[in-house]
């Protein structure tokens, strides 16, 4: 032992989420990094390009790279998380706590309804 | 079986930290807030996994630097029944760098069978960082150089199996 004692980081985190705009900027950061890691995971799994899905999706490259590293600038809008689950064939449930805590996870594959859906609404989908 | 996974900081990390976030009007605070963000997205992925994962590669930012550790080969020191106990357990280790604006952490990753420690080893301000992270060419040399020095660190982290 070097007489170092661990420290716990819930007490820190518990003093900057008192602060309601901190405690914003912090549920915004986990949204980025959740849907960031869901569109990184889909995209490996799907063996999708950056630049296919940008182009079914209608995002410019670079801010679709941004969000796949966590550093949008802002939380994806829903006509954006609408056409990411489209262009990815992936459903995305956001759930909302009272005390305003947001999750969003993937739900089951809807690949073939939603090729069906990008393919009438004219989506580019070609890998 | 489910996977425990677990913030802790370093000592030196943790009065860092602090001190950061006692200073008037800074932008650290900001940073250290996204950080804390960006570990506990991490933390909530891995405990709803079976603990079979590629440990960094969902971290968001992408880490700078990571270091695969071999935990058998990392940790016959100290040579104490602690540390003997730590190499027998761990599984796995892996070290990142990771940058927030312009903060940047060192964590470790460091799994048992049924528990994971991810650990804020070091934290710095530094200036405003190129598209890749790093300030220029020489700063992402030396990242990573600084990156195999937090082994020692992490070395200490045998206080882990203590508690």
């Amino acid at each position: 032992m070097k007489g170092k004692s661990p420290r716990r980081l819930n007490k820190v985190r518990a003093q900057l989420l008192a602060d309601e705009a901190t405690r914003a900027e912090y549920v915004n950061q986990r949204m980025i990094s959740e849907l960031g890691g869901i569109v990184a995971r889909v995209l490996r799994e799907q063996k999708l390009t950056q630049t296919s899905l940008a182009r079914a999706v209608q995002m410019h490259q670079p801010d679709l790279n941004a969000l796949l590293r966590g550093r949008a600038a802002h939380v994806p809008t829903l006509g954006t998380l609408r056409r990411l689950a489209q262009g990815l064939g992936v459903g995305l449930a956001i759930h909302i706590e009272p005390n305003g805590a947001v999750s969003i996870q993937p739900t089951e594959d809807s690949r073939k309804e939603s090729e069906v859906l990008a393919h009438e609404s004219g989506l580019d989908l070609a890998r | 079986v489910p996977i425990e996974v677990q913030l802790w900081a370093h000592p030196q990390c943790q009065t860092e930290l602090d001190r950061l976030l006692q200073e008037p009007d800074a932008p650290a605070k900001s940073w250290i807030n996204r950080t804390f963000a960006v570990l506990d997205d991490l933390i909530d992925r891995w405990s709803q996994s079976d603990g079979e994962m590629d440990m960094l590669a969902d971290l968001r930012p992408q880490p700078l630097v990571r270091v695969n550790g071999l935990a058998s080969a990392l940790i016959p020191w100290p040579d104490t029944a602690e540390g003997r106990q730590f190499e027998v357990r761990c599984t796995h280790l892996e070290l990142a760098l990771l940058q927030v604006e312009q903060l940047r952490s060192a964590i470790a990753v460091v799994k048992f069978p049924a528990e994971i420690f991810v650990v804020w080893l070091r934290v710095e301000v530094t200036d405003a960082p190129r598209e890749d992270g790093f300030l220029d060419d020489t700063d992402a040399a030396v990242a990573r150089d600084a990156l195999w020095l937090e082994l020692g660190a992490v070395l200490d982290l045998t206080w882990l199996e203590s508690e």
